[in-house]
């Protein structure tokens, strides 16, 4: 008795958690240099950015054709199974919030942020770090498989969907040309669906950690 | 018609080693219950248990209490004969009767019974063959002998002849360990037609096996060399092999422990 077997089968498990890891790292990152690199209309870490995402895309493609395999040839079952069916389901949310951080940043390219007003540039900042805050939660969440960061997601992602009304609010008053109030909505938008994305994995690290 | 096993507080011994601590678990009727556990574990004891087939191995014994739909099999004055025929058991290895024809075969529970009338046995060696999912493939050579027949095909033989004598209960002791994997496909469909009149009790080392087939699934293990084999969790299978509520079970089945 007490010993494992599967070893190499775990072992792969490990890789693959270890490439989520990394994953969740990259769009955390991305997340937080995104609203600097808009607010700052900063060229160079947008492009940054760009790279970044390619980073995530590849990791992406690589995950999945990870699990795929054990699914095929391991019949993997109970925590294994709920951990590979989970990550099936994360790594296309992270693939997604990265393009969103991406989009984000690409927005610093158009000078932009300098039409702002300050309480939209305020709101937008507030979005940011709200976001940012939010994915390294999920991102730590992630690691320890912490059933309860699906609930505190939950409740920041209530912040943020109040941020995107005021920031709404704000650019109907028409203190905005309309293809800068057409921009900052969209990126409004882009804020909006990263809480999202990050609520989404909450509730799948929650099944990790206490299944259905 | 299929019934329901309680077993109450059962132990078995085999001379003085115990094999089995204090099992207590009810299967229900018209579902596969399937037992699983590593070697040791005393999953085919508690099998064998089940239609006092572990009395036979000399100084073996069981206490405890096991209710065929109310009824102990273990009361006094029950005879054990009679317990087994309405609590058919099939073996690990396909043993039909070699030298005996397909037909013989599947009638010779029957004919031990003292039916003699031939159509009487031609259509119970029919209906069994169908059930078992052989009869289009040995219709025609119904006198050749029943080892004649590939691994698969005498494990059916074997499923044909339990059910010849219309059991209850249908017990199986990794029934497809010894058979190629079309074949034990073949034989898990059909525990998948007999569960709709038998109650059905599979011990697997396939835990695969287990998860195709069952509807509940038993877990068993013994917590060191020389301990008795006990009964960790039970519950629906898909339960125990997505989220099973014992850490022991989840080694287990995910190979963390051997």
């Amino acid at each position: 008795m007490a010993e494992e077997t599967r070893v190499g089968f775990h072992r792969d498990l490990e890789e693959i958690d270890q490439k989520v890891v990394q994953l969740f790292a990259l769009v955390a990152e991305g997340v937080a240099k995104s609203t600097d690199a808009f607010l700052a209309d900063d060229r160079e870490a947008a492009e940054s950015l760009v790279d970044a995402d390619a980073v995530i895309d590849a990791l992406y493609c690589d995950v999945e054709e990870l699990v795929q395999r054990q699914f095929a040839l391991q019949s993997p079952m109970a925590r294994d199974m709920r951990f590979l069916l989970s990550v099936l389901r994360i790594v296309p949310e992270l693939e997604r919030s990265g393009d969103l951080a991406e989009h984000i940043a690409a927005r610093a390219t158009r000078g932009i942020s300098d039409s702002l007003t300050p309480r939209i540039r305020g709101l937008i900042e507030q979005m940011g770090r709200i976001g940012t805050q939010m994915w390294r939660e999920a991102a730590d969440g992630y690691v320890d498989r912490d059933a309860d960061v699906a609930r505190r997601l939950n409740e920041r992602d209530d912040e943020l969907d109040e941020l995107h009304s005021s920031l709404t609010a704000e650019l109907v008053t028409g203190q905005l040309s309309v293809p800068i109030a057409l921009e900052m909505a969209l990126v409004a938008r882009f804020y909006e669906r990263l809480g999202d994305h990050a609520v989404n994995i909450g509730e799948r690290i929650r099944y990790i950690a206490e299944g259905p | 018609m299929a019934k329901r096993i309680d077993v109450e507080g059962l132990n078995a011994w085999f001379g003085s080693f115990q094999a089995l601590a204090d099992v207590s678990i009810t299967v229900e009727p018209k579902q596969v219950t399937a037992l699983i556990g590593p070697s040791g574990c005393g999953k085919s004891t508690f099998l064998r248990a089940l239609n006092r087939l572990h009395e036979v191995v000399p100084g073996a014994r069981v206490a405890g209490r096991v209710l065929l739909d109310d009824q102990d099999i273990y009361a006094d004055g029950v005879d054990p004969v009679a317990v087994r025929r309405s609590i058919g058991m099939v073996f690990q290895r396909p043993n039909p009767f070699p030298t005996m024809s397909v037909r013989d075969n599947v009638a010779a529970g029957l004919k031990l019974n003292g039916v003699r009338k031939k159509s009487e046995l031609d259509d119970v060696v029919e209906r069994s063959l169908r059930l078992a999912g052989l009869w289009d493939e040995v219709s025609h050579r119904l006198g050749r002998a029943g080892a004649s027949l590939s691994g698969g095909q005498q494990q059916r033989l074997c499923i044909a002849r339990a059910i010849a004598v219309e059991p209850e209960v249908l017990l199986m002791d990794e029934p497809c360990s010894a058979l190629d994997p079309i074949s034990t496909l073949r034989i898990e469909d059909l525990i998948g037609d007999l569960k709709d009149r038998y109650t059905i009790v599979i011990v697997t080392h396939n835990m695969q096996e287990a998860a195709r087939v069952s509807d509940t699934t038993a877990f068993f293990n013994i917590a060191g060399a020389g301990e008795p084999g006990r009964l960790i969790e039970v519950g629906p299978t898909t339960k125990i092999f997505t989220k099973p509520d014992d850490n022991r079970t989840e080694d287990y089945i995910t190979g963390r422990f051997g």
